[in-house]
């Protein structure tokens, strides 16, 4: 036998119309399980209804004070280790790699070569930066007056904007570390 | 006090721990409530209680004030207890912890104390069977009276999906409440006396 749509109506708190009631009281007449399952959801709601509120044992409040103080102080505790941790991890990784690098470079016997390389673009960086900055005159120079104004103006705030995010981002990593949930 | 001021709002947002002490004042016992409604454990609702107001004390700056302070409390408690439940799997009940914890419509004498112990006993037994988001459902709609949109709210579901999960949750209490009865009156006459409303 199909209890549906009776069920949904014995659990579902809707006003029922007239052609609805007597379906129900039909279905109900002839089902006694779901006239069963109908009293006892009855009797069942009349418990709910009463819904009694547990208190918390006295003093609630004074533990919750007493408990932010020490979750704040551990708090401060685990973010300033996380960043000693990850200045930590930084550092070794940084270290890490220079090492295997340099220890490669000797092993490969290149090492004297690479900083004598290295050594060479270090003193061509300045005719690098020479020949970037007549590049970047000729075509500002090229440029209507008023679109060269833009460029610039357009270049600063994205450097300055670069510079505060850059800032922030140290300030938050540094002081307030990382949230952890 | 279903919203905050602004001016404690912005107290708050600034860490000043202070001020959330008159909301945890005000709110602990429907917090409190609904964790040891969810939980079934005195001392396991009081820790979900502090966990909650704590929770709420480090993520006031996301609290959107234009919505009711108690449904955004509320519902981070659901959360955290409907998450230990799901790391302990298996409800707890106990019972006994309703002698220390106080129930708030204070019995008039010891008989009533022992009756009232009986009701908490036989609602605390049907929630403990149910399912933990049926639970925290039933909870809702019947402890607070929150609305079937205010529940989605609450626990991130969809208006559907709680009203599926009301249905099924009645259903199943109503079982329960059968076998109930099946157990103290196991001969047969079934003692079901369905008032009329």
């Amino acid at each position: 036998m199909s209890h549906q749509p009776f069920e949904t109506w014995i659990f579902e708190h809707e006003e029922l119309s007239q052609d609805e009631r007597e379906q129900m009281q039909a279905h109900l007449d002839s089902c006694q399980e779901c006239r069963q399952l109908k009293a006892a959801w009855q009797n069942a709601n009349v418990r709910l209804q009463v819904k009694p509120m547990v208190m918390p044992k006295h003093g609630f409040t004074q533990r919750w004070e007493a408990g932010l103080e020490r979750r704040q102080v551990e708090l401060q505790t685990q973010q300033s280790q996380q960043v000693r941790r990850f200045l930590l991890y930084l550092g070794l990784s940084n270290a890490v790699a220079i090492i295997t690098f340099v220890a490669l470079s000797i092993q490969k016997g290149a090492f004297l070569s690479w900083i004598i390389d290295a050594f060479q673009e270090l003193v061509e960086i300045p005719s690098i930066l020479s020949g970037l900055v007549n590049t970047a005159t000729s075509l500002l120079q090229a440029m209507p007056d008023y679109l060269s104004f833009a460029a610039w103006i357009t270049v600063t705030c994205g450097l300055c904007m670069l510079t505060v995010i850059w800032v922030y981002s140290l300030w938050r990593t540094t002081f307030r570390g990382v949230t952890i949930r | 006090m279903e919203f905050i001021e602004v001016e404690t709002l912005q107290r708050l947002k600034e860490g000043d721990g202070h001020a959330f002490t008159p909301i945890v004042e005000a709110y602990q016992t429907p917090v409190y409530n609904l964790c040891y409604r969810m939980l079934g454990n005195a001392q396991e609702a009081e820790d979900a209680a502090q966990e909650t107001f704590w929770r709420a004390f480090q993520s006031i700056h996301r609290y959107d004030s234009s919505r009711s302070f108690i449904t955004w409390l509320l519902s981070i408690a659901a959360h955290y207890c409907i998450d230990q439940q799901r790391k302990r799997r298996l409800p707890l009940l106990d019972i006994d912890d309703l002698a220390e914890s106080g129930i708030s419509d204070n019995a008039p004498d010891p008989e009533g104390q022992v009756h009232q112990n009986e009701e908490e006993e036989i609602i605390q037994n049907m929630l403990a069977r149910l399912n933990t988001q049926d639970r925290a459902v039933i909870i809702l709609k019947y402890w607070y009276e929150f609305s079937e949109i205010e529940i989605s709210k609450a626990l991130k579901l969809s208006v559907s999906a709680v009203k599926s999960r009301l249905f099924r949750a009645r259903k199943e209490i109503a079982r329960l409440w059968e076998a109930n009865q099946m157990d103290t009156h196991p001969e047969g006459e079934k003692h079901y006396v369905a008032p009329a409303f």
